[in-house]
């Protein structure tokens, strides 16, 4: 759906942090930046991956994004084990801008504590609203 | 609400840019995207509004030997119609701003100042205005300030006066009409490349009609070779990659002209001005100087990022940014001075990772590609 110009999937989980986590499996999930953390951040330009097999934290920070003019951190939806990254951003990283949701997917984990995490994170609706709110301001 | 100041294209900018705070100034970061904008610098030509800096005007019997005074630079190769960049220094020798002088004639001047140090630099002249026979008066909402940069800017300029503008020098300007419009157009600009900036005089900040209607005229009549409005981030890019400093960043008060690597503007031997006594005093003695980093691989340098050799603590990155041009992370900063041979190799720590980076003089690019020294 479009929320104020901005895309938001639906199926998919939010974190207040603007990072979208799509389940795969229990055993398999796949995160990035929404759309919205996109056109804020504009011209991607640099992406910090973690090392496949490290362990990322519910709301810890796993990386970082710049542009141009800024970095910002990137917080993990979920703990669990990194199964890969995407090493194409490295040569590439405006993919995240071009395709946020699809090929500029940044990390993919092994989830431990799935079930009582993802309660933490919002829904496509729930996110929607925050975007809206945020618009607002 | 928001008690930002605002600059004479300000209703432009806050319909068409990503406007961000600078300086106490509501200024357009960005239009359409800031590799956009600066490749089109580079490759083109940019149209800057830059109203936000200071305009003060210098008039009378004493101005040339009162502005003499205030810099360490000498004025005489100065010439009518001339302009010159400067600093101010304190009593310590310490950086209060970087400025231009521009002159009409022996009694008539504009300083351009940076918009944080307007207040600032009134005040410091103002208080060794005494015993001159002249007058200042801050003209910074009087007076509309634009720049037009890049390999195209001359052609652009030239299209929009009768006046030949080709023998305007680098560094000297004059009054021509733009478009009908009454300007003083001065071949300079902060970009690197080829340029002018464009004074629209008697154009306040409440009436800006002068001021937008060469910036409209510009932007509509030229759009098609590629002129593109461009906001602060380019413009910081851009400075960068010239290796040209920022005022707060590369230089400030606890930064002195010698280590800043601007000694080209102390000249000694042209009798007293202001700070003369503790420049004397740092001259040859300095420790650490002002370079430039080019990043090998990775990561993007950042204002305040540690500079190593072989681990050990070296200086400090004071602007750092992604190229748009070069693709990859450049940045200027303060090492001590044996490191700070072209080549060098350095690292630059950043968020807890060391990069490997080369020490680099200034441009980053290669200046017969790119810049006002190209090969056509």
């Amino acid at each position: 759906m479009n929320v104020d110009g901005y895309e938001v999937l639906e199926g998919l989980l939010y974190s207040r942090e603007h990072e979208w986590t799509r389940v795969v499996s229990p055993k398999r999930v796949i995160a990035g930046i929404t759309d919205y953390a996109v056109k804020l951040l504009h011209d991607v330009v640099y992406v910090t991956l973690p090392e496949v097999g490290s362990e990322v934290r519910h709301m810890q920070v796993f990386g970082s994004v710049e542009s141009i003019k800024a970095v910002s951190d990137l917080y993990s939806p979920l703990t669990g084990k990194v199964l890969a990254s995407n090493r194409a951003l490295e040569k590439t990283p405006e993919l995240v801008g071009q395709s946020p949701y699809g090929d500029g997917w940044i990390i993919e984990v092994e989830p431990t504590n799935l079930d009582a995490e993802s309660k933490a994170l919002l829904n496509a609706e729930g996110y929607a609203s925050l975007i809206r709110g945020l618009g607002k301001k | 609400m928001s008690s930002l100041k605002h600059s004479h294209l300000y209703s432009y900018h806050a319909a068409n840019s990503r406007l961000a705070s600078f300086a106490g100034y509501d200024m357009p970061l960005w239009y359409k995207g800031i590799s956009n904008e600066h490749m089109a610098v580079r490759t083109a030509a940019g149209l800057f509004d830059v109203s936000h800096m200071g305009r003060f005007s210098i008039k009378g019997r004493d101005a040339n030997s009162f502005i003499d005074h205030m810099i360490p630079t000498n004025l005489v190769k100065v010439a009518d119609g001339g302009a010159a960049y400067s600093v101010l220094c304190d009593d310590n020798a310490g950086i209060m701003d970087d400025i231009l002088v521009y002159r009409f004639s022996s009694d008539d001047f504009i300083i351009v100042v940076n918009a944080a140090n307007i207040d600032k630099d009134y005040g410091w002249f103002k208080q060794h205005l005494d015993g001159y026979q002249a007058t200042m008066i801050d003209e910074t909402q009087s007076i509309a300030l634009l720049a037009l940069q890049g390999p195209k800017a001359k052609a652009i300029i030239q299209s929009l006066t009768a006046e030949d503008v080709g023998n305007i020098k680098r560094f000297t300007h004059r009054r021509v009409a733009l478009s009908g419009v009454d300007a003083l157009i001065s071949r300079t600009g902060y970009t690197g490349e080829d340029g002018f900036e464009i004074f629209v005089p008697d154009c306040h900040v409440s009436r800006p009609l002068q001021a937008e209607k060469v910036w409209s005229q510009i932007l509509s009549d030229f759009a098609t070779w590629g002129v593109l409005p461009c906001g602060l981030g380019a413009r910081d890019t851009l400075r960068l990659e010239a290796g040209l400093c920022l005022y707060g960043q590369d230089i400030d008060g606890s930064t002195n002209p010698f280590e800043a690597n601007l000694a080209w503007l102390v000249h000694m031997d042209k009798g007293d001005f202001v700070g003369r006594k503790a420049l004397m005093e740092l001259k040859d003695h300095e420790t650490r100087k002002r370079i430039g980093i080019s990043m090998e691989v990775g990561g993007i340098p950042r204002h305040g990022c540690e500079v190593l050799v072989k681990s050990e603590y070296v200086g400090r990155v004071t602007s750092g940014s992604f190229s748009p041009l070069l693709r990859k992370g450049i940045a200027m900063g303060y090492v001590a001075e044996r490191y700070t041979g072209e080549g060098t190799a350095v690292e630059v720590s950043i968020r807890g990772k060391e990069w490997p980076a080369t020490v680099k003089n200034p441009p980053f690019y290669d200046p017969k590609l790119y810049g006002w020294k190209r090969v056509a």
